[in-house]
């Protein structure tokens, strides 16, 4: 038996060995996990006509019995007898009020009858639907890959993906009327199409014109694991029966560069984008995308290859409906962006939308998506030969690429040296068709429209246009949010953030100085505008920002004043030696003004403090969500706090954006400063100043902090496979040692306790994400105290538990004197941010903004338990939360810059003054239809 | 039920029990394959290497045949030229110029005072440079064969497989070459030397500490 033992304890080493090496096995699973762990969610709906029910629409809002008496008397004009027909009751609340519609119930017989009912005040009779909503949600990977992934510290961080495709046939190659086009003899025939995504199967019968396949990944293959690329692959140049491409005998390129994993590097891409160029490639796909755009060696690749003619057609993103989830590559300017919306021209809901936050905070984001198009349950090539749906905006992408092989190969031999990324996508944009229901930031020009843009290109002359090609601030919900708050003398300036195409050269410059004509009989003499441009439109783009401001002459005035930019570009010839082509485009501007809102009414947001990723490591805000670590969406109010911004409108405040430091706003112009889940560090003088603007000016100023604390900081840091190196928060949800600096005047002070838990106020159920609590507070304040598990401790010890301390998150303070305003500081923002919204609590910020302009606490929270108003200063046992040693916050700050020893404030730079353009007036008006596009 | 057990304990099926799992084991952890493909991809890498000095002894070299006049531009002749630039442009004979002064035939226009050859303004003795163009102008030096003959033989093999077949001459090989491409990076998402990151050497550029 000794010698069993023996045995056995061979045996168990043996066995020991072999699981470990399992274990290196799964982490590359893993790291699979990581990837794909994003579910989604989304919204299926189909929708059939019901037979006997017509919607009877009025031209007004009506009472029951007018409106019975409305249709009676229709039906008998039509000869339709009393007893064939009913009127749907409702048995809703809204039942006892007016209304503008009923739905009619008729018989089968008289059905052919309904069209010849009339009424004066009848302004419709449609055919009632209805429409079936299910909901799809995509089954995460199994739960034990993340019992690993917890141990394995390894982790890609939302990185470039290939965007996910979610998984109803119809033929898109119908749907967009490519048919039309391949009657007429174009098919996409000798067009170098690339597809950089996940591969081709060699052998797949629905492709008879691949070129080449080429792999750029480690796994030394060419074969799709995953089915994503021949999906893709199959919609531009598939040539199945059942589901066939857009352009079938387009010339296919299949880059691979994505493993079976989904794992991709930024250097795989420069050597594969290298390779495009070098095969002279028309049109490339990417239906891939990430949120790093300061990734300058992918960006400069991707500007690089337009300048080589390529035209690059990419993914918006799949982040939606959340606003600042654009991705990149899609969000440059060079680049045609490419949204999703269903079969019926809704929106998708999972289409990324704008604004692009490079600009921010000091400037506005540019439009995208760029155009949209079907990218709900299309179907096309699956990885066996047969045919599958898929939704997303990587197959709303490859649309756009098919369309434009189609347009290519309709152009005669002679046409070709017009064809570039420039004028490709002045022709998509000029030709697509608006969407009747969503803004400008989510669907772009519009949805694509493949014979229109057929016909402007075979009309096209090289020039320059602008997207959007006019400003008219009073049409919504086309120009949201610029049509959502008019403007007044004393606001922050409106940016509009214009691209301007060129399609006459990779380079260009706007020549001389762009003028302003204001219209003399239609008040443009009420505006001043400004422009700020590139100095070089390179690669066939640039921007024109025009910022727009209220004279003094109008500060009680109220209506529309209009006018027009004219700018000229000019390029050195593609065709004539020592020429330059060049191109006047008119830029209609048309706004709403009104008098000067009341103090009371006016709030401004502090966007200079906010920091994000990318570049650096600004964590989310939420500590539970784990599959997004970043910040990243811009934390701006028409991003991702565009809830709280409606929800302010609604109420009738009006919001402004500060995009500089504190000494750059007159205080006497708000009621209340607004500082939400700030990462920045604060100039001396800006702390003065503001103690200056609370306890003399008036001003108030609510803060909604967010988690601090350099234990939970180092525990969330990461190792990062995309840049192979660890990532270390620069501060936490938001910068509390900052921060209390900020607050340091009046006596109060944040700690770095994170708590997490419900609590209801009144009858309002709130949800306290991640957040941080109160430390000091001055004397003659109110103090709202929770009981709050300590999530920090939690997340550090691996353990939950259930213990709840009664923690103060709460603080409102009046500052003492005639002229002082009040402090009101809150532990989180989770609540009022989209990101990571769960439970809302904008009657909170309702309740606080009350509290500032009437000096009356709500009832809600003043009724509540745990409010205590305290005679003497509020202090709780604990230390100052200390900046992380070590960290590199002043890489990403405004403020900080790097010192021997700590890192020490810059000098605090200028507020920028814009000079005012000087107005050319002329006696002319706006035509009646701006938004019809400019003729190519 | 006491016969499995004493089963068990006997020296056979443990002899049994263990040789399962050691060719379990083994199939599990030896990459048998690797073994097997190894002579083949040996022989697969004196194929490549033959491969790469055969498209080495064809690449045609600077100067071109048709030896541009030094003082004046010939009509007759067409250029292929780098497309991209922002400001400057330049052409298979290595001259550099300003767009403006690029020719009908795609040559830069050599009359131009400031339209130079072979123009190594922004280079550095490490052969990388800040403009791409100047980059190309460089490389295409004739007296840089040398160089570019073992620049191409240190390239990763697999992408200088795959490029090979579309590069014809030296002023292919450049543009190529200067680009910039995985050896440009450091932690994927940032050059190595921001400012000089265009190179025709061999090796990639220094790395810059900030």
């Amino acid at each position: 038996s000794r010698e069993a033992k023996i045995w056995l304890t061979v045996y168990v080493l043996l066995l020991f060995c072999s699981v470990s090496v399992c274990t290196g096995l799964c982490m590359v699973c893993v790291l699979d996990y990581a990837h794909c762990s994003v579910d989604t969610l989304h919204l299926q709906h189909s929708s059939d006509i019901v037979q006997n029910e017509f919607i009877v629409q009025f031209d007004g809002y009506y009472s029951k019995t007018d409106r019975h008496l409305i249709i009676f008397a229709a039906a008998s004009g039509a000869n339709i007898i009393n007893s064939s027909i009913g009127v749907l009751e409702r048995t809703n609340l809204g039942n006892a009020y007016p209304s503008d519609f009923d739905v009619l119930q008729i018989a089968t017989t008289s059905i052919n009858k309904v069209a010849n009912m009339n009424h004066a005040r009848i302004k419709s009779i449609t055919p009632q639907r209805r429409f079936v909503g299910s909901l799809k949600s995509f089954h995460k990977k199994a739960d034990w890959k993340s019992y690993f992934k917890k141990f394995s510290g390894v982790h890609f961080h939302r990185s470039r993906v290939p965007l996910k495709a979610i998984g109803n046939n119809k033929q898109i190659a119908e749907a967009v009327q490519a048919k039309q086009m391949w009657e007429a003899g174009f098919k996409g025939q000798g067009v170098k199409v690339a597809i950089f995504d996940t591969g081709l199967p060699a052998k797949h019968p629905h492709f008879k014109n691949v070129i080449e396949r080429s792999d750029w990944t480690d796994e030394e293959t060419s074969d799709d694991g995953l089915g994503h690329g021949t999906f893709v692959a199959g919609m531009i140049g598939g040539s199945s029966s059942d589901c066939p491409g857009l352009a079938p005998e387009s010339e296919l390129y299949i880059f691979r560069v994505f493993t079976n994993n989904q794992v991709s590097y930024t250097s795989w891409f420069l050597d594969a984008f290298n390779y495009a160029i070098l095969r002279k490639i028309n049109v490339l796909n990417l239906s891939i995308g990430g949120p790093d755009f300061m990734d300058k060696p992918f960006v400069e690749k991707v500007w690089e290859l337009t300048a080589n003619h390529v035209i690059m057609v990419s993914a918006i993103g799949n982040d939606g409906p959340l606003y600042g989830t654009l991705n990149n590559p899609a969000d440059q300017m060079d680049v045609i962006g490419v949204g999703g919306v269903d079969y019926s021209n809704n929106i998708a809901r999972f289409s990324s939308r704008g604004m692009t936050t490079w600009e921010l905070p000091a400037g506005y984001g540019r439009i995208k998506p760029d155009i949209v198009t079907y990218g709900l349950n299309v179907y096309a090539s699956d990885l066996t030969g047969g045919c599958r749906a898929l939704s997303g905006t990587s197959v709303a992408s490859p649309v756009v690429t098919g369309a434009v092989a189609l347009l290519l190969s309709s152009v005669k031999k002679n046409q070709r040296d017009l064809i570039n990324p420039g004028s490709i996508k002045q022709c998509l944009l000029a030709s697509a068709d608006r969407l009747p229901s969503a803004n400008i930031f989510e669907q772009g020009v519009g949805k694509l429209n493949l014979v229109e843009a057929y016909k402007v290109l075979s009309s096209y002359q090289p020039q320059a246009s602008l997207v959007p090609s006019y400003l008219d601030f009073t049409e919504c919900p086309y120009m949201w949010p610029y049509c959502s708050q008019p403007i007044y003398y004393t606001a922050m300036p409106i940016v509009a953030n214009i691209t301007v195409l060129n399609g006459m050269g990779v380079a260009g410059t706007i020549k001389g100085s762009p003028t302003w004509h204001p219209y003399t009989s239609h008040n443009g003499k009420y505006i001043d505008v400004s422009f700020s441009y590139s100095n070089s439109l390179w690669p066939w783009s640039g921007y024109f920002a025009v910022s727009i401001s209220v004279k003094p002459e109008a500060e009680q005035w109220e209506g529309v004043a209009q006018g027009h930019v004219e700018l000229t570009v000019v390029s050195p010839s593609e065709d004539n030696y020592e020429g330059r082509e060049q191109s006047t485009v008119k830029l209609f501007i048309k706004v709403k003004i009104i008098a000067t809102p009341p103090r009371a009414k006016r709030i401004l947001w502090d966007q200079f403090h906010n920091l994000r990723y990318p570049a650096g490591y600004f964590p989310r805000d939420d500590l539970h969500t784990k599959n997004d670590p970043l910040d990243w969406n811009g934390d701006h109010i028409h991003t991702n706090f565009r809830g709280l911004y409606l929800h302010l409108r609604d109420a009738g405040y009006f919001i402004e954006v500060l995009g500089s430091p504190y000494t750059c706003f007159n205080a006497r112009h708000y009621s209340t400063l607004l500082i939400v889940d700030p990462e920045e560090e604060y100039f001396p003088d800006e702390i003065s100043k503001l103690h200056k603007d609370l306890t003399e000016e008036g001003l108030s100023v609510v803060v909604f902090a967010d988690w601090y604390n350099s234990s939970v900081m180092t525990k969330v840091k990461f190792y990062d496979e995309n840049t192979r190196r660890w990532w270390m928060p620069e501060t936490g949800g938001s910068n509390i040692p900052a921060l209390n600096n900020l607050l340091h005047p009046y006596g109060a002070a944040l700690s770095d306790r994170v708590s997490e838990g419900s609590f209801v106020v009144s009858s309002h159920e709130v949800y306290f994400a991640s957040g941080t609590s109160i430390l000091q507070f001055p004397p003659n304040s109110m103090i709202l105290s929770k009981p709050l598990k300590d999530q920090g401790k939690e997340i550090l010890s691996g353990f939950s538990s259930e213990m709840k301390e009664s923690v103060p998150i709460l603080g409102l303070h009046k500052i003492p004197g005639g002229n002082g305003g009040k402090l009101v500081v809150y532990g989180d923002s989770n609540c009022i941010d989209d990101a990571h919204l769960t439970t809302d609590c904008y009657w909170l910020m309702d309740a606080l903004l009350h509290f500032i302009t009437q000096g009356i606490l709500s009832p809600a929270l003043e009724s509540d338990k745990g409010l205590k108003k305290l005679k003497s200063q509020f202090k709780v046992a604990g230390e100052f939360p200390n900046r992380m040693e070590g960290n590199h916050l002043f890489k990403y700050s405004k403020v900080l810059e790097a010192h021997l020893g700590k890192p020490i404030p810059r000098p605090l730079p200028s507020c920028s003054s814009l000079e005012w353009e000087l107005p050319f007036f002329i006696n002319e008006s706006s035509p009646q239809f701006m938004w019809k596009p400019q003729k190519l | 039920m006491v016969s499995v057990i004493r089963n068990i304990r006997k020296r056979w099926f443990l002899a049994a029990l263990f040789f399962t799992s050691l060719v379990y084991f083994i199939y599990k952890t030896s990459n048998s394959r690797r073994d097997l493909t190894r002579n083949e991809t040996s022989f697969k890498l004196v194929q490549n290497v033959q491969r790469i000095e055969v498209f080495l002894r064809t690449l045609k070299w600077q100067p071109r045949v048709n030896v541009p006049n030094q003082t004046s531009n010939n009509p007759s002749q067409q250029c292929r030229n780098s497309l991209q630039g922002k400001q400057l442009i330049v052409d298979d004979n290595g001259y550099v110029c300003k767009r403006d002064y690029l020719l009908d035939n795609g040559c830069c226009d050599v009359t131009m005072h400031d339209t130079g050859r072979y123009a190594c303004k922004t280079c550095q003795t490490s052969n990388c440079c800040s403009v791409y163009e100047h980059c190309v102008s460089c490389c295409l030096q004739p007296k840089h064969k040398n160089l570019l003959e073992k620049v191409v033989r240190g390239l990763k093999t697999n992408t200088m497989l795959i490029m090979m077949s579309s590069i014809h001459d030296q002023f292919d090989l450049c543009l190529m070459k200067c680009r910039t491409s995985s050896t440009s990076v450091r932690h994927e998402n940032t050059y190595r030397d921001p400012s000089m990151k265009y190179c025709f050497g061999v090796g990639a550029p220094e790395l810059r500490m900030f």
